[in-house]
């Protein structure tokens, strides 16, 4: 298991598609502190007027609004960081992890060796499992590195749409949990692998593995969103609602066992698309 | 002689086609084995089943004594395979490729990836990635990597495709290293006919997904019609004699000679008949059929079972 473990470990690394994700999000959260920066005197004035609006009264902002432990907060509530661009990576990346193998023959060449096909299995699953989580995390990271350096510390505020005024987060309890909602995020993430892996092992093409996983969140995504009854009944078991739950993470009254709930339904999702993916590796026939 | 490879009954289906076809195989340890057979015979559909690729519908296989696919991995590091074309990670090197291999391939000693890249001829490239190779080097890679755990038995599907004549002459030779100054067994699939007469000392032939001839190289060739070439000074007058003589069963007049085939050893029978007839002999050489000739001869009668059992 472990020599399996460090073959994929290898082969994965010194892939260079495997940075083209990192590259990418980094420019993501470049041109987020840019927007932030280049913005930021209006944010405060926005900020200001919501803040009376919403509460009445006039007020002096005498701190800054835009602090670096806002943009991954930005980025997190911007959802397409996340949900479309992360997970559109690690469905990649997971999906070519058999199909691309099947299609170009590697796979019979490490399948004709006396290595387990569970092995194979889990040793890709913990490889692109720790990738989904890093990408998540560089993405976060990365987003509050470049916040220091162009924006500069401070509490994290923001409007509070739903409950009215606003909310003020000590810098470093907004560090706190801004590090759980997006180690959270990057469990979300290990699902999305877990089930591009699944799909991975039943066809025959990594595209069509990555496809396939988007295509489920976007469905996943659209039935959680649509207020029909039929599909209301659905909702509390879709992965896209409990992926949304980790949000309030960032609260400033955090409901952790709403939160637990939604980990255990996000590992369940993941657990069960990994089992999936044992077991159709174990009986699929190797023709190519 | 203790049998490497058995399969008895072996049979694959997909969908409706029936890929294998009840295979009885038995290959013995220190054989260079030849599997022929033409396109879509089986060949590669029985090596994926030995291999635990592919899961047989009937029948049995066995691995050096272990039965296949069950308990494959019991004996997996004794076993090395190239299964069809070379397939490697084209982004490292070949050097790389091998040595990531040689981690699955169970016990691997130190310094193997040297000894198999030597052998292969390789060393010089090792360090350039896959993705620059020629085919002939992937194939050289290929058989590279299914020596890497110094196997007992060595499964090679088509090892000389692509090669030059170069690289046939080198695979040859280290075929013959193998089984000679190793004691592998070798078992390899190919078209190469020339080939597997100069390398093989067995050869079994699928046709349809069932055996159809099994035996040693030298016991075939020696088995097969007796031909001999005779250039005469009347060659019209040498078809009609020879067509009157009782052991002759063919003749077939080509560039000046006439090819005499024979219902046995009769050579000198054929030569005193001729000179009886009153034809001047220049010349008489015994004519040896070629693997290809018996393999032709065999796909066509089994073409023609297959015709009239259809």
């Amino acid at each position: 298991m472990l020599a399996a473990w460090r073959v994929e470990l290898t082969k994965f690394y010194r892939h260079r598609s495997t940075y083209a994700g990192f590259v990418l999000l980094l420019g993501m959260s470049s041109l987020v502190v840019w927007g932030a920066a280049k913005d930021a005197r209006n944010q405060e004035r926005r900020f200001k007027a919501r803040v009376e609006a919403s509460l009445g009264g006039e007020f002096i902002v005498a701190g800054k609004v835009t602090t670096a432990v806002l943009v991954p907060r930005l980025i997190l509530f911007a959802k397409l960081p996340v949900y479309v661009f992360v997970a559109s990576f690690v469905a990649m990346a997971a999906g070519g992890a058999i199909a691309s193998e099947y299609s170009t023959g590697t796979l019979r060449t490490l399948l004709a060796r006396p290595v387990r096909r569970t092995y194979v299995v889990l040793a890709k699953w913990l490889v692109n499992a720790g990738h989904a989580v890093s990408l998540t995390m560089f993405l976060g990271a990365s987003g509050v590195a470049l916040g220091y350096v162009f924006l500069g510390g401070g509490d994290l505020t923001w409007v509070d749409m739903q409950g009215g005024g606003f909310q003020i987060v000590p810098e470093l309890e907004a560090l706190r949990n801004l590090t759980w909602a997006y180690l959270l995020q990057g469990l979300s993430m290990i699902a999305v692998a877990s089930i591009a892996l699944c799909v991975s092992c039943a066809v025959g093409r990594s595209a069509t593995a990555a496809g396939i996983t988007v295509a489920f969140l976007l469905l996943s995504g659209m039935v959680g969103a649509l207020p029909f009854e039929s599909f209301e009944k659905v909702q509390p078991y879709l992965l896209t609602t409990h992926m949304a739950a980790f949000e309030h993470v960032l609260d400033k009254h955090v409901d952790w066992v709403q939160i637990r709930n939604a980990a255990l339904w996000v590992g369940g999702y993941a657990a069960t698309a990994l089992l999936g993916a044992i077991a159709i590796m174990n009986r699929r026939e190797i023709k190519c | 002689m203790d049998a490497v490879i058995r399969t008895s009954g072996l049979t694959k289906r997909f969908g409706k086609r029936l890929a294998v076809d009840g295979l009885d195989l038995e290959v013995r340890r220190g054989e260079i084995f030849g599997f022929l057979g033409p396109n879509g015979a089986g060949k590669s559909t029985t090596i994926r089943m030995l291999l635990g690729l592919l899961r047989p519908n009937g029948g049995e296989a066995w691995l050096l004594g272990a039965r296949v696919p069950q308990e494959r991995l019991r004996v997996g590091a004794q076993v090395g395979a190239l299964v069809e074309a070379p397939a490697f990670y084209d982004y490292l090197s070949g050097r790389r490729n091998l040595e990531l291999l040689a981690r699955l391939s169970g016990k691997c000693e130190r310094g193997r990836v040297d000894e198999v890249l030597e052998l292969v001829g390789l060393r010089d490239r090792q360090r350039d990635r896959v993705g620059a190779y020629s085919h002939g080097m992937k194939q050289r890679l290929g058989i590279a990597q299914a020596l890497l755990p110094k196997p007992a038995l060595v499964i090679l599907d088509e090892p000389a495709s692509g090669l030059d004549p170069q690289g046939l002459v080198e695979v040859r030779e280290l075929m013959r290293h193998l089984c000679e100054e190793e004691g592998m067994t070798v078992f390899l699939s190919s078209h190469l006919l020339h080939e597997v007469e100069l390398i093989c000392t067995d050869v079994g032939v699928v046709s349809q997904g069932r055996l159809i001839r099994r035996g040693k190289v030298a016991d075939l060739l020696s088995r097969s019609a007796s031909q001999a070439d005779v250039h005469v000074d009347d060659l019209a007058r040498a078809v009609e004699v020879a067509h009157g003589l009782p052991y002759v069963t063919g003749t077939e007049a080509r560039d000046g000679w006439l090819r005499v085939t024979l219902a046995g050893e009769m050579i000198a029978d054929l030569n005193r008949d001729l000179v009886a007839a009153g034809l001047g002999v220049s010349a008489l050489a015994p004519a040896r059929s070629t693997l290809e000739e018996i393999y032709l001869t065999l796909m066509a009668e089994s073409a023609h079972a297959g015709g009239l059992a259809g």
